[in-house]
Order: structure tokens, then C-alpha cells, then sequence
């Protein structure tokens, strides 16, 4: 009886894993156990509401998975980005950085650390080991100036900006392109509400000073790309009752009848992604960019977009959304 | 092989595993719904109280988050508000997850945790701002203060400059009061909170400055020492009006506070509101629990009454298999059995016995049924005649008694014998006998009414017991018909045999007071009617009963008598008749009884021989005969021979022949003075037995006699088979001597045959003279009778032995002289001399 017992064990023992792997081949290392992810945070935390929140949810998810194990590091202040990173890498199959300015920390510790994978978003670094990811924010910024610019009255539109990045740049260019492709008579004002890469995406009471500036100066409908920064800036539009777009996540639950889309930046589902080929031979070291047409980036289209976006509205945006991901219409990354 | 039986012990079985099975499916049941019960508290308490774990976690991580707002405002560190924003940011993670974990628990976003959700993003969103504002704002005063040591050197300086100045330069003073007005507008800057006040402050300020822009042409032209304050008002310009003033600054701090005091009002809006999700969500959860509370109350009282349903059906169920078959089957049966065998004991046989049913308790029935059946037939036996099938004796009495205790009973009792029966028996053999017996006994039965009996007694004794018939007409009637009946002749295979029936009636309560009484007095009419020949009928009267007290009495009375020495013997002399002379004497016995006064030995005697009192009687009489003769002999009063009558009884049922040599031994008295007279009878039973004591006490020198020879059925043949020597002719024959030719006749046959035969002869009942005369003249050669003496006592005795006898006096026969061969000189000799 023991003996039959041992044997249907043995022989499920023996089948099992190759049953796993055969699966999905993911989330297990050549051994057999659990592949261990990092995750490092930058300086804005992980509730900003919009980019660190919203990979923060990746990791939530992707600590559904069976296979992983992951693990959450926040760099407090500039100073501790390498260490943080460092620390990250060490005992790690994979390391996953949020936010550009870990660049030269992961290009400095992916090269101490060769055998750990680096996912580094919206950070510009490559390496042997390292991948980098990027989005082309412009085609999701594209869709919401047209929006701006089908809903302002005033036809003046307020832009605020975090910081003069990469990422900041292509959020505003495509924001003014597709404003001025709807309605060439608009106009935007523009404000860089931080100065240094410590607070400019986590001062929201200079968002909300800023926005309160260019609303002063006419502006009806104001597109923050700001991180936490921006919440300041939602904030100060619902309190004088204009209207507002989101950045990175949907944010028109926190400011309801204020709020009409937002650019969502799905990097939630990137994180995920990336933590589910720890070690499979999906990763691939290199730049990846990722846009409108693998819906990395979309429109938010949530309840409150549908109650204040008239119904015209949207499906102009619906049809601009077709253009752009089937290759009609590009949006340039200015 | 056996046959399977569902016998007591499967019966018990059956029950004993019906109980177990049915405790079992009890337990079953109760099992089960307990196991499904603690399954779903289980459930119940898995489910919901980890979620009421999520939700307090929920709740408690919502007050901390917004717990930390309202501190926020009186921060005045840098550093505490980073501490601040660290601690926010890890309350609203810790929010966050225990969102989730409710989710989790919950298995779904519902609408309120959604709200909860969305409400958790607001406060962040507000405390984010809050934080940031308050930074900006600390910042601000940072600046302030900056400014504001500035202008307190400048103060200083303007102090110094002041006293440059000449009260009575009307410029001056202008200049003077201006710039004090400007000095202290800026004093009160820091104190100003809202933003008009702050608008009419610097109003004033500029109003100041411009007045005295307005002034400086004049103070140039006129170079007072106020225009030494110029440059040093310019400065204070700069300071006070430009961007970055106090007053800018100041009216940016206002406004950073401003925004967060709103910002905590919506915080404090959203926590509202937060706590009432979080409310719902609990009472949700707790209706959850009530609901499941209330599922589980209501299961455990589904499975309480199944429970109660299946112990009570249990039950029900095995209580019904006990008493189909065990109760009644077994007990009940064993009960009525009991009940049965104890109303058997009890003697009543009639009782139902069961004897249903194939198992133990039947085979005890059956077995019951043989055991009555042969208690039935013992009683039977017991109260029956084995031939007839008639009630016997004790089943007659039994009746009688139980009839004559009934209040007002009265009725006859005819005891039936039949007179020729003996004769059937010996002539016809007893197979015939028994068929009459039997032929009676029907005709008895058919006589018989259904509350009459009809008994067999004994070997011809009959009894018809015949309640209700009292009227003596009745009787008669009734008795003419039963005797025709029985008297009619039976036919017996080629013969026809007649039984002669003897009737004896007695009634009752009139001759008798118990049923043996009652029979026994039938009985004794019968008997009397049997003895007396005719009639066939015979009533009872009270003298028979008389006559069968008497005889108990005597019986009673006679062994005391013998003891106590109330018997004494009579002696009637023997005479020679040729010399007169007493040879010897026949001993008599004679009782005076103290009350009854004397007894005639015609009475007791037979009694004694019934009784076999006969032998002590015997006994005493031959020693107290041989014990007198012996005294008398050695008194010197002669040899006399003593006589002493036995009866066929004392010879046969006795060591007569032991008793008789031990009594010569005692007494002394030699044998050949001792004469015993026995009857014939004697030997007409145990012949053998009877000759050989005979010969024995011969033997012994005894003499014998034959006593009352000529009555009864006398056989020649004895004569030569019995030993004796004498022969005593009987009385009835002496006495009618003169008047009957055959007694004489035959007393001289008699004579002459026992001279034949060598045998002495002794003539009884001798009276008269005459009879003296006849006798002695044809030779006998002893007498005893009244003419000589009657039996005297033993004094009365001794004096006729002492005085020449009476009869010796009187002329012997002189009338005829033929008949005087003797002597008559008074003379007596002692015998033997």
C-alpha cells in the first residue's frame, strides 16, 4: 500500500514540473524555483496617482503569479538611486527601475551585475543586460489636445509640466499638435511647474499655483503631465470649475465632473510583463517603444469621460485614435 | 437438518438489532446534520471573520490616514513634514492593501469598496496637496524671516538717520511721518491673515512711498538731512513692494494656508464619507453574519428536528419491532403461558394453554398440553373406577359433601350390592364378573340424571347418589324402577346371569349430617337388607347405626378394658357324668364394663376378631386360665384341666404355639392340663398352617378340642386330619334332647362316632336332669351346662370345689335304675390320683 503510495507520488513528482513548464514557461528558473523580481521606486513614491502608482499596481499584479517573488525598493532621495539599485540587483533574477532618472544607475550596476535582467522604464540606458522602455506619449498627448481643443471655450489651453524631459516634451508637443489639428486658432500656455528632478513631479501646490496661473491668464481645459505635481493643478481646475486632463492613470474618479479623459500610460501592464519574463527567453536586452497601437498608451474612456465628453466628441477621437494607430496619421515626437 | 426457526432467541435478536440499527441510523443522522452544521459554521467563520479582519484593518488604516491631516497644519519643520509625507504615503499603501484584502475576502469589488477606493485616492490626493502646500508655505516663512531681519537693519539704520532730521523743516517731518507710517505698516505685516487686509496694508505702504516720491524734488532742492532717509527709503521700496517682498510672500503664505485649510475641510468631507463606506461595508459584513447566523440557527433546527424525526420514527420504529416480537410474541405468550401453567397448579384444567406459533414458547405450550393431559387422566384415575369409568369413593364423597353444604340440600343416597357376586366370581371366573360389574355399571349410568353420580365402591358396591329426592313416595317409586332395572338378567355371551341387587338407602340431611355419615349409614341398610335375605330394600334406621357405634365403642373400649383389668374369666365346671366329679373347667370371659355395666362376649367378641383385638384378648385369657388352674392345683383343690376357647384368628395370625408353650412355662401349669377349643373353622382357611400349629400345640402335650361340633360346614374328613382328643357336642343340640328325636339322635351318632375315633366327649348346655340322665346313659362322657354350674367367678369357683357339688345331692336317676351304674357315695377325687 506504502509502496503503490510512493509510487503515484514519485510519478506525479516527476511529471509536475514539466507540466508547469510546459504551461507558460514562465515565471520558473532552470531550477525549478521561483524567479525573484526587484522593483525601485524613485524619489515621488509609489502614490502620485499617476506613474510610480500605476507600475506600483504592476507589481501588485504580477505578485499574483506563482512563480514570482517580488520585491519593492524606493530610492528616498537622488543620492540613493545607485545604491537602491544596487541593492535591488543583488539576489535578483531581474530588476525593474521606474522613472528616467535611474539611467545611470542601471547602466553603472546592469554592468556589475551580468546575469540580472534590467528593465528600466522611461529610462534611456542599454547594456548587454539591459532593456529600456519608452512610450510614445505624443500619440496619447495627440488625442487629448484634441479633446482640449473641442471642449475649451476659451480656446486658450493650459499645458503643466513636471520637468523639460524627454518624456515631459513629447507629452506637450503632441498636446499642442493635436489641439492645433482640430482647431488651429488655439492657443496653449505653458508651465514647467518644477525646477529639480527631487520635486518637480511632487510638489502638487506648485501645480496647483501653476494651474491657477494660466487659468488666470484664460485657460479652460488643462492638460497636467506632472506626476504628483499635477494633482495640485487637477485640483486647483475642479476648485474654479474648468476642465482637466489626467496623465498615466485614469484619474477622473479623483476629480469627478472636472476631470474629462486622461493619457493613460498603461506601464501597470509593462511592469507585469516584464516581471513575468524574468527568466523566459520572451526578454530581450534593447529599446522598446511602446505607443497607441499596442495600447500601451490609449485615451482613458471611463464613466466620467463618457458623461462629460459629448457623444461627437469621442467619436472624433475614436476615429483620430484609428488614424493614428493604423499608420494614417503619425505624430511626431516634438 | 433442522428446519430454521424463528424461534425467541432470533426474535430477541431481531429486536436487540433492530434497537442497535435504529440508535445507529440516529446517530447517522445526527452525525451528519452536526458534521453539515459545524461545516457551515466553519464556513461562516472562515469566510466572514477574516473579512471582518480586512475591514477593521481597513477601518483602522483609513483613520491613520487621515489622522495625520489635521497635525499637518501646526508643523513648522521641514524635516516633520517629510516625516509627515512618508508617513502618509505608507498609510495610504497600507490603505491599499487592506482594500485588496477585502476585496479578496469579499471575492469581488463591490460598489462601497470601490467608493472606498475612490475615496482613499481623493484623501491622498487632498493630503498630497495639503503636505505640499504646507511646504510651500514653511518655505515662504522661511523667506519671510529673511526679509524681515533685512529690513529690521534697515530699521537701525533709519533710527541712526533720524536723528539727523529738524523738527521744524516741515519736509522733514512729512518725510518723518511717512516713513514711520511705512515702518510700521511693515511691522504688522507678519500679523495680517487675510488677503484685503493684506491689499489696504500695502495700499498704505505705497500710498507712503509714493508720498514721498512726491517729496524728494523738494528735499533735494532744499538740502535738509532728510535726504540722507532717500536712499535708504528706496531700499525699503525694494524690499517691501518688489517681487519676493514680505508683503508678496506674506500674500503667498496666506494663500498656501488658505489652500490647505481647504484641502483639510475636503479631507475632513472625504472622511465622512469614508467612514460611512467603511460602516456600510461592516454592517454588510455583519448582515452577512446574521444571515449566515440565521442559516445556520435555521439548519441546526432542520437537523434538530430531523434528528428529533429520526430518533422518535427510531424509536418508534424499534419499540414496534420489540413489541411485535418480543412483547407480544414472546412475553405475551410467555406471560399467557405462565398464566396457564399457574391456573393448572392451581388445578384448574380446564385453562387455555397456547400452542400457537413455531418456536420455544409453543413446544412449552405443547409440552403444558401433555402435562395437563396427564394431570387430567391422574385425576381421573384418581377419582375413577379403572373398570367401570364410575366415579370412585372419593370423587362419590367429594360430591356428596359439596352437595350436602348447599343451603337446602336434601336428597338419597341407595347403596347397591350385588348378593350372588362372590358366587359369579368363583363359579363363572372373573372375567364374567367383570362383565356383569361393567353391564351394572351401564344401567347405573343410564339411571343416572345429570345431577346424580353414580359410584363404584368396591368389588360388587355400587353407590347412586340422587339429590333432590326426599318425598318417601318419590323414593319408592324411584327405587321399584331402579331395582327392575338392575335386577333384569344380563346377558353374558351364551348365559344369562341375574346380579341380585341389594339396596340400602339413606337420606340425607336426615341420616346424616357429612357424607361419610351418610354413606356409611346407606351402607349398614344395605347390609342389613343383605344379611336379613328379603327384603331386597332396606331404609336405614338409627339402630343400625346404634348397633355400629356400639361395636366401636366396644372396639375402643375393649383394648383398655384388657389393660385395665376389667376382664376377669368366668369358670363353668366339666363334669364326669358317670361319677359327677369336676375334672375340669371351660375359662369364659366376661367384661364389666364401669359404665356400660357387662358386656356379653356375643358382643365384643366378634369385635375382637374384626379388630384383631382378639389376640391380646386371647393371650391374657389362656395365661389368666392356666395361671388360676396352676394356683388352684397348687392350692391342693386338684388337678383340674383348664379350657380356653381360641378363635381360628388367634391360630393363624400368631406364634399361637410360642405363645402357648411360653404361657405353660410362665404359669407353670403341666400341658396336659391345658385344653384348647377351636371350631371347625379353622381349618377351612390356611389348612396347611392351621393343621401344623395344631399338631405343634399337641405336640406340646396340649389337649385339643372341637368346639360347637354338628353346626356349620362341618367335614368328616377334619375329624381324622385334626389332632385333637375331644369333641364338645354343641349346646342347640342338647337342649331339644327330649323334645326333638333328631337331636338325640344325632347326639348319639355323635357319641358313638367320636368313641370311634378314640375322642373324648364333652356335652355342652347340659340344663336339666334329664338331659344329665340321656347323655350319661349313651355314654358321653363329660357335661357342662346350667343343670351343673353357670360360669362362675373364681371365689364362687374355689367354694364349689371346697363343698361336694349340688348335683351329687339330688337322686341320680333313680327312676331309672337302667341308668344307675354307679356308686352314690359322695365322693370327689383329685384327677390323676
Amino acid at each position: 500500500m506504502s509502496v503503490l503510495a510512493g509510487g503515484v507520488a514519485g510519478g506525479l513528482l516527476a511529471v509536475t514540473p514539466g507540466i508547469v513548464r510546459a504551461s507558460d514557461g514562465q515565471g520558473t528558473n532552470r531550477t525549478g524555483a521561483p524567479c525573484k523580481v526587484a522593483v525601485v521606486f524613485d524619489v515621488t513614491g509609489k502614490f502620485d496617482k499617476s506613474f510610480a502608482e500605476s507600475a506600483w499596481r504592476g507589481v501588485r499584479k504580477a505578485r499574483e503569479h506563482p512563480g514570482l517573488v517580488v520585491r519593492e525598493l524606493e530610492a528616498e532621495n537622488p543620492a540613493l538611486r545607485l545604491q537602491s539599485v544596487r541593492v535591488a540587483a543583488e539576489g535578483a533574477d531581474m530588476v525593474i527601475t521606474v522613472g528616467s532618472e535611474f539611467a545611470s544607475a542601471v547602466g553603472q550596476v546592469a554592468a556589475e551585475f551580468p546575469q540580472v535582467r534590467f528593465t528600466a522604464i522611461e529610462a534611456v540606458v542599454s547594456g548587454p543586460n539591459v532593456q529600456d522602455v519608452h512610450f510614445r506619449e505624443q500619440e496619447g498627448a495627440f488625442l487629448a489636445g484634441a479633446a482640449a481643443a473641442l471642449m475649451s471655450r476659451t480656446q486658450i489651453l493650459g499645458f503643466i509640466g513636471g520637468l523639460d524631459l524627454p518624456s515631459i516634451e513629447r507629452f506637450q508637443g503632441g498636446f499642442r499638435a493635436g489641439a492645433q489639428f482640430v482647431n488651429p486658432a488655439v492657443s496653449m500656455l505653458t508651465v514647467m511647474a518644477g525646477t529639480d528632478t527631487e520635486t518637480a513631479f511632487r510638489d502638487p501646490y506648485a501645480g496647483y499655483t501653476a494651474a491657477q496661473g494660466v487659468m488666470d491668464q484664460g485657460a479652460d481645459v488643462v492638460f497636467a503631465a506632472a506626476g504628483a505635481t499635477g494633482l495640485g493643478a487637477y485640483q486647483a481646475v475642479a476648485d474654479r470649475q474648468r476642465y482637466s486632463i489626467g496623465v498615466d492613470t485614469d484619474q477622473s474618479d479623483l476629480f469627478p465632473g472636472s476631470m474629462l479623459t486622461a493619457v493613460v500610460k498603461h506601464v501597470d501592464a509593462v511592469v507585469e510583463q516584464a516581471a513575468l519574463t524574468c527568466n523566459t527567453a520572451q526578454w530581450m536586452a534593447g529599446r522598446i517603444d511602446l505607443g497607441l497601437s499596442d495600447w500601451s498608451i490609449s485615451l482613458a474612456a471611463g464613466p466620467e469621460s463618457r458623461r462629460l465628453l459629448p457623444a461627437e466628441v469621442r467619436s472624433r477621437l475614436e476615429q483620430i485614435q484609428q488614424e493614428i494607430i493604423s499608420g494614417a496619421r503619425v505624430v511626431p515626437a516634438l | 437438518m433442522r428446519p430454521i426457526r424463528f424461534g425467541i432467541r432470533a426474535r430477541l435478536w431481531l429486536a436487540l438489532m433492530t434497537v442497535a440499527g435504529m440508535t445507529l441510523v440516529a446517530s447517522l443522522v445526527a452525525w451528519v446534520t452536526n458534521d453539515h452544521s459545524s461545516q457551515i459554521t466553519t464556513q461562516m467563520v472562515e469566510g466572514e471573520v477574516p473579512a471582518i479582519v480586512a475591514l477593521s484593518r481597513l477601518g483602522q488604516h483609513a483613520t491613520q490616514l487621515i489622522a495625520t491631516a489635521p497635525g499637518v497644519l501646526f508643523v513648522d519643520d521641514q524635516a516633520d513634514l517629510h516625516e509627515q509625507w512618508r508617513r502618509t504615503a505608507a498609510a495610504e499603501e497600507a490603505m491599499m492593501q487592506a482594500v485588496q484584502e477585502v476585496q479578496r475576502q469579499q471575492g469581488a469589488t463591490s460598489p462601497v469598496l470601490a467608493s472606498i477606493e475612490r475615496t482613499a485616492g481623493r484623501t491622498s490626493v487632498q493630503l498630497q496637496i495639503l503636505l505640499s502646500a504646507m511646504e510651500h508655505s514653511l518655505a515662504l516663512r522661511a523667506r519671510y524671516r529673511i526679509q524681515t531681519e533685512q529690513i529690521d537693519v534697515l530699521q537701525q539704520e533709519y533710527r541712526v538717520l533720524v536723528g539727523l532730521l529738524s523738527s521744524d523743516v516741515a519736509n522733514d517731518m512729512a518725510v518723518l511721518s511717512d516713513a514711520n507710517r511705512i515702518m510700521a505698516a511693515l511691522a504688522e505685516v507678519w500679523q495680517v491673515s487675510t488677503p484685503e487686509r493684506m491689499s489696504a496694508l500695502e495700499e498704505r505702504v505705497r500710498g507712503a512711498f509714493d508720498r514721498l516720491d512726491s517729496l524728494r524734488p523738494a528735499l533735494i532742492r532744499s538740502h535738509t538731512g532728510a535726504v540722507e532717509l532717500l536712499p535708504l527709503i528706496d531700499r525699503l521700496r525694494t524690499l517691501a513692494l518688489a517681487d519676493g517682498s514680505i508683503f508678496d510672500l506674506k500674500r503667498r503664505d496666506i494663500q498656501a494656508r488658505q489652500v490647505a485649510a481647504d484641502r483639510l475641510a475636503t479631507i475632513q468631507v472625504l472622511a465622512t464619507a469614508l467612514d460611512r463606506d467603511i460602516r456600510t461595508l461592516m454592517s454588510a459584513s455583519q448582515a452577512r453574519i446574521s444571515v449566515g447566523h440565521a442559516d445556520v440557527m435555521e439548519r441546526l433546527g432542520q437537523s434538530k428536528l430531523i434528528l428529533l424525526l429520526s430518533s422518535g420514527l427510531s424509536l418508534v420504529a424499534a419499540m414496534m419491532v420489540a413489541w411485535r416480537y418480543v412483547g407480544t410474541s414472546v412475553v405475551g405468550r410467555l406471560q399467557t403461558l405462565a398464566d396457564s401453567m399457574r391456573a393448572i397448579a392451581a388445578g384448574n384444567l380446564a385453562a387455555p394453554i397456547p400452542t400457537g406459533g413455531h418456536d420455544e414458547v409453543s413446544d412449552m405450550g405443547r409440552a403444558l398440553v401433555v402435562f395437563r393431559d396427564a394431570l387430567a387422566h391422574v385425576r381421573h384415575v384418581a377419582s375413577h373406577d379403572p373398570l367401570t369409568g364410575l366415579a370412585n369413593r372419593r370423587l362419590f364423597e367429594e360430591k356428596l359433601s359439596r352437595d350436602m353444604q348447599r343451603a337446602e340440600a336434601c336428597g338419597t343416597v341407595i347403596a347397591i350390592n350385588l348378593r350372588g357376586f362372590r358366587d359369579i366370581n368363583n363359579t363363572f371366573g372373573h372375567q364374567v364378573g367383570d362383565q356383569l360389574l361393567l353391564a351394572m355399571a351401564d344401567r347405573l349410568r343410564w339411571a343416572a340424571r345429570a345431577q346424580d353420580l353414580a359410584a363404584r365402591l368396591g368389588s360388587d358396591d355400587f353407590v347412586l347418589l340422587v339429590p333432590g329426592l326426599v318425598e318417601p313416595e318419590e323414593i319408592s317409586a324411584y327405587l321399584d324402577g331402579l331395582h327392575k332395572v338392575l335386577a333384569a338378567p344380563v346377558p353374558l355371551d351364551v348365559i344369562e346371569m341375574e346380579a341380585q341387587p341389594v339396596l340400602g338407602i339413606a337420606r340425607y340431611p336426615h341420616d346424616g349430617l357429612c357424607a361419610a355419615d351418610v354413606l356409611h349409614n346407606a351402607d349398614l341398610a344395605m347390609t342389613s337388607s343383605k344379611d336379613a335375605m328379603t327384603p331386597a330394600v332396606a331404609f336405614y334406621n338409627s339402630s343400625m347405626g346404634e348397633a355400629l357405634h356400639r361395636r366401636k365403642a366396644i372396639r375402643s373400649d375393649l383394648r383398655q378394658a384388657i389393660d385395665d383389668g376389667h376382664l376377669e374369666l368366668h369358670y363353668q365346671p366339666k363334669v364326669e357324668m358317670q361319677t359327677g366329679l369336676i375334672t375340669g373347667m371351660e375359662a369364659l370371659v366376661r367384661w364389666q364394663h364401669p359404665k356400660r355395666g357387662r358386656i356379653s362376649p356375643m358382643e365384643f367378641i366378634p369385635v375382637a376378631e374384626q379388630s384383631g383385638l382378639i389376640l391380646p384378648l386371647g393371650t391374657w385369657v389362656l395365661q389368666e386360665g392356666c395361671r388360676q388352674a396352676q394356683a388352684w392345683s397348687a392350692a391342693g383343690l386338684g388337678d383340674l384341666r383348664v379350657a380356653i376357647n381360641m378363635s381360628p384368628v388367634q391360630v393363624l395370625c400368631q406364634d399361637v404355639v410360642g405363645i402357648v408353650a411360653q404361657t405353660l412355662e410362665d404359669t407353670g401349669l403341666p400341658p396336659n392340663l391345658l385344653e384348647i377349643e377351636i371350631t371347625e373353622g379353622v381349618l377351612m382357611q390356611e389348612e396347611t398352617k392351621a393343621m401344623q400349629r395344631l399338631r405343634a400345640m399337641r405336640d406340646l402335650g396340649v389337649h385339643l378340642a372341637i368346639d360347637d361340633f354338628g353346626t356349620g360346614y362341618s367335614s368328616l374328613s377334619y375329624l381324622k386330619k385334626m389332632p385333637v382328643s375331644c369333641l364338645k357336642i354343641d349346646q342347640s343340640f342338647v337342649r331339644g334332647l327330649m323334645e326333638n328325636e333328631e337331636d338325640a339322635r344325632l347326639s348319639r351318632v355323635i357319641i358313638g362316632m367320636a368313641h370311634d375315633f378314640g375322642l373324648e366327649v364333652v356335652a355342652e348346655g347340659i340344663e336339666t336332669l334329664e338331659h344329665a340322665d340321656f347323655l350319661r346313659h349313651e355314654g358321653c362322657d363329660l357335661g357342662q351346662g346350667y343343670y351343673f354350674a353357670k360360669p362362675l367367678e373364681h371365689q364362687a369357683f374355689e367354694r364349689l370345689l371346697a363343698s361336694p357339688p349340688p348335683w351329687q345331692h339330688q337322686p341320680v336317676g333313680m327312676r331309672s335304675s337302667a341308668l344307675l351304674p354307679w356308686s352314690q357315695t359322695p365322693r370327689y377325687t383329685r384327677m390323676g390320683a
